[in-house]
């Protein structure tokens, strides 16, 4: 029998030695090109929606406007503080050229972008403006038109009970709402016209507050007005500081 | 004529081959990191969106008005999750940094970051106007 030979078997045994050797060195080759690619700094686009940063500035623009002028600042200031906003966010813009195109409406009962109307039983204060912008990026061009709408508006209604000879009791039922839905009071101010016709400004009213938007409102007055009505002035801040306005007519009412 | 006749060796280099492939083959299915392709992208969502949650009723201006730092920290720290890193910055409409120190939690805990910018108007009747940066890190981020 012929012995094997030795030497003939361990040729074979050094290719697969070297054959391992040479998978594990492009093994490892292959794992440093990945990690060597991922600390590689890549520009990336932003996926994300390149207006929506801005629905909600333009909005507390609005507010900010309402806010002043209600509280005696001059309609003007919409203007003034929309331009500031267009130069900050259009100055702001690095990724994409963003162009901002704003119009206050101006169509019946807006005006400039304003409208205010504190009547009877019923005070609305709202801004609306138009925007369009257009954003324009090395990958995509994308352009979107809205109206923004800022509104506070109260209702109301109410009454007068006798108490005495002249001392009454007003009983007043407030609803406040913002942009059509339950929004909640900052503060109330309210006045009762006296004889001489002049306002005389309540003290220390009974709120009751619903929670929903919704108040009740109690307080008693001296007035030598014997006939009636009594008119109410109501003055209503929002937690977003716009002032809304009402006038009531409160009627008498068997104690 | 020895090497004609001796079949083992290169079936053996076959075999290393094909385990070898296997490997590498098994390495590929593995991930190697958690980091997806992506994350900055939505490291940048997170913070525009912790951003945008804030400033939902006018708050992240009222804090930037009454120079409120310490509760701004605070808001922002709450809408980002506990293994993220942050610094904001605040810039007037001039563009001159307007906190007088870091607002920003911990240490940095990677070293891939987004930077997100974000203009926020305020609504008191002065009106002012704000652009915040927000560097966001994070590990498992994605």
């Amino acid at each position: 029998m012929k012995k094997p030979s030795l030497r003939r078997n361990n040729s074979g045994q050094v290719l697969i030695v070297t054959s391992l050797l040479v998978a594990l060195l492009l093994l490892s080759t292959i794992v440093f090109v990945m990690e060597t690619e991922k600390d590689v700094p890549t520009i990336k686009t932003e996926e994300t929606d390149p207006f929506i940063n801005y629905q909600q500035t333009e909005k507390n623009t609005l507010i900010s406007a309402l806010a002043n002028i209600t509280k005696g600042g001059n309609s003007s200031i919409l203007a003034s503080d929309l331009e500031t906003l267009n130069t900050a966010i259009t100055s702001d813009s690095y990724l994409s050229m963003l162009q901002i195109n704003y119009e206050p409406l101006n169509a019946t009962p807006y005006q400039n972008g304003i409208w205010i109307s504190w009547n009877d039983s019923q005070g609305i204060t709202s801004a609306a403006v138009s925007f369009a912008l257009n954003s324009s990026g090395l990958y995509s061009t994308s352009n979107i038109q809205y109206t923004t709408n800022v509104t506070s508006e109260i209702s109301q209604n109410g009454n007068n009970t006798r108490i005495e000879d002249s001392l009454r009791q007003v009983n007043l039922t407030i609803n406040l709402q913002n942009e059509n839905g339950p929004a909640l009071a900052q503060n109330f101010t309210f006045s009762f016209e006296n004889t001489n016709s002049s306002w005389v400004k309540v003290d220390s009213p009974n709120i009751t507050d619903f929670d929903n938007g919704t108040y009740t409102v109690t307080f008693n007055i001296e007035t030598a007005q014997t006939h009636n009505p009594i008119y109410v002035q109501t003055l209503c801040q929002d937690q977003r500081g716009i002032i809304t306005g009402a006038n009531t007519t409160c009627g008498d009412v068997p104690p | 004529m020895n090497l004609l006749k001796d079949r083992r060796g290169v079936a053996r280099i076959i075999e290393a081959f094909l385990a070898s492939i296997l490997i590498i083959s098994c390495l590929y299915l593995v991930p190697i990191s958690t980091i997806s392709k992506d994350s900055t992208v939505s490291l940048a969502s997170k913070a525009q969106n912790a951003l945008l949650s804030l400033d939902n009723n006018g708050h992240l201006a009222t804090l930037i008005d009454e120079q409120n730092w310490t509760a701004l920290k605070d808001c922002v720290a709450s809408t980002l999750p506990l293994t993220s890193w942050f610094n904001l910055t605040v810039f007037d409409k001039d563009m001159n940094c307007i906190n007088p120190f870091p607002i920003s939690n911990a240490g940095l805990v990677s070293d891939k970051i987004v930077s997100v910018n974000y203009v926020c108007a305020s609504q008191s009747s002065t009106y002012k106007i704000y652009t915040l940066r927000l560097q966001l890190s994070g590990v498992g981020l994605s």
